[in-house]
């Protein structure tokens, strides 16, 4: 056979076509699997690091949440240390292992809440290594529900005057009015309207309500002439109720008019069928004074913030005056536990006088003292805030 | 009618071998990367339907809160300007893949706080 023979040259193109073929053939199916191999390291870490980060976030959830409940100011915050999962011994560890999984970085910030601006969120962000792949994962705690939040409707933002609530919420609830200098009030009208349809109380619902503008039952004078006779309570269904001020409104009996007594019902609330709550044996150790009942069930309510007082409105001829204002409650005793439905009720005041009618109520062990150092505080609130996955 | 007399050249028996040896040394020298390759192809393929196994088996568990129990422990600052360590309980999850050649030793690892 001569190389030169045009047969043999056949034979070798052959040869080299086939090899051409089979080369790249063969790379192209190489280079697949190659890439199919890394895809699924890839997934297979970014698997990985998907849970990681996930524990490490819902580990720095749950201390943030037992602080908030002890003491919020030993809550995480920043950047912590990092966490590596050792797969020698099975269990995560502050110091880098050998042969370690991944390891997880965890930041605890606030940001600002977008809609209201006035209001921060709690982010905890965890960020997982496995391998050469990065996954973050974020926790963030729903904004602040405010009380003129369309869904509930307690309030009317502007001017705070109270409304015939739409809905309650399982979570901490704002009231807060627009105007700084401004108040939460009733109006005559809304009053009126509730006498009309045989009510005598309106309602909120909330885990805890706080109020950042003072409560007055009536906005002046003017509302407790045009308001309804008789007795109308505002009534706090709640676990914690805060007060940034409060006035409780009545009026002796006039000549051609009944007495008109408007005051607060504080309850605890029931959810799926169980009364909220703290055991009284439970708190016992934290009570300043007063008869606790070891099997009832209390709340906290706070008026340590702005003046609570009675105020009393008489008549004078066709003319009506303030006839009497009493605080309710001591500069040192502003803090209570209050038992199921305690009503602050002016005609009770007006009988008693406020400070009589609050050591009453003491003895009674409807409300009691709380010693300031369990006094619950609104950063305990912010822990309260439940949080949720960010997408 | 004269039919064209065929030619009678055509490859040698020499030449036909060298050109079988060819192809087959060819032949022999790709199929070990081409096996390997459906073979990796096929064990990828197999892996992420086995990862995705994997993932809904842990989810299940996380949502379960069944596991073995772990305390994590952090360290870090606190809203108060301390140094601080936290100690955490919860379930420490491991999910490890069924496979029968026991080609797959990989498994998933998660920590989670059981719900009350």
């Amino acid at each position: 056979m001569r190389l030169r023979d045009e047969r043999g040259m056949m034979a070798i193109g052959v040869a080299l076509m086939l090899i051409v073929v089979l080369a790249l053939f063969g790379g192209a199916l190489w280079q697949y699997s190659m890439f199919e191999l890394r895809r699924v390291e890839k997934a297979e870490q970014d698997m990985q690091a998907l849970f990681l980060a996930r524990s490490g976030a819902e580990a720095v959830m749950e201390v943030w949440r037992q602080a908030s409940e002890s003491d919020p100011s030993t809550r995480p915050f920043g950047q912590l240390d990092t966490l590596f999962y050792d797969h020698a011994s099975n269990s995560f560890s502050l110091t880098k292992p050998e042969n370690y999984l991944g390891a997880i970085n965890v930041t605890v910030k606030h940001e600002e809440a977008t809609e209201s601006g006035d209001d921060v969120i709690t982010v905890i962000e965890s960020t997982a290594t496995v391998g050469s792949t990065t996954r973050t994962v974020r926790l963030v705690t729903y904004p602040y529900l405010y009380g003129h939040h369309e869904d509930l409707a307690w309030y009317l933002e502007d001017s705070g005057e109270i409304l015939i609530p739409k809905a309650g919420a399982r979570e901490p609830v704002i009231i807060r009015p627009k105007k700084e200098d401004g108040f939460v009030h009733f109006t005559p009208s809304v009053l009126r309207t509730l006498r009309q349809s045989d009510r005598s109380s309106v309602t909120l619902i909330a885990s805890d309500i706080i109020f950042e503008r003072p409560f007055r039952f009536v906005g002046g004078k003017e509302d407790v002439v045009k308001g309804p006779e008789g007795s109308f309570a505002l009534e706090l269904e709640a676990e914690r109720v805060f007060f940034s001020g409060l006035e409780v409104v009545f009026e002796s009996e006039g000549v051609i008019r009944d007495p008109r007594n408007y005051g607060v019902i504080v309850r605890l609330p029931v959810i799926a069928g169980e009364k909220r709550g703290l055991l009284g044996k439970d708190i016992k150790a934290t009570v300043k004074r007063g008869n606790v009942d070891d099997n009832a069930r209390y709340g906290e309510v706070y008026f340590d913030i702005g003046d609570s007082e009675y105020v009393e409105y008489d008549w004078f001829l066709v003319f009506i005056y303030e006839a009497d204002r009493e605080s309710l409650f001591s500069d040192d005793e502003k803090a209570f536990y209050f038992k199921d439905s305690w009503y602050i009720n002016p005609e009770e005041i007006h009988r008693k006088g406020a400070r009589r009618f609050v050591e009453d109520a003491i003895s009674a062990g409807e409300i009691l003292p709380i010693r300031p150092e369990y006094l619950t505080n609104r950063q305990y609130l912010d822990g309260r805030r439940p949080f949720f996955w960010e997408q | 009618m004269v039919r064209e007399k065929r030619s009678q050249s055509g490859f040698t028996l020499l030449e036909v071998i060298v050109a079988i040896v060819i192809i087959t040394a060819l032949v022999a020298s790709f199929s070990p990367l081409i096996a390997t390759s459906v073979r990796d192809i096929r064990w990828s393929g197999s892996r992420t339907q086995s990862l995705y196994c994997l993932r809904g088996e842990m989810e299940k568990a996380v949502a379960a809160g069944i596991g073995e129990s772990k305390a994590i422990v952090l360290r870090g600052t606190s809203q108060g300007g301390s140094i601080m360590e936290w100690k955490v309980q919860g379930k420490l999850i491991k999910v490890e893949e069924e496979s029968q050649d026991g080609e797959f030793g990989e498994c998933l690892v998660s920590f989670v706080i059981p719900k009350e």
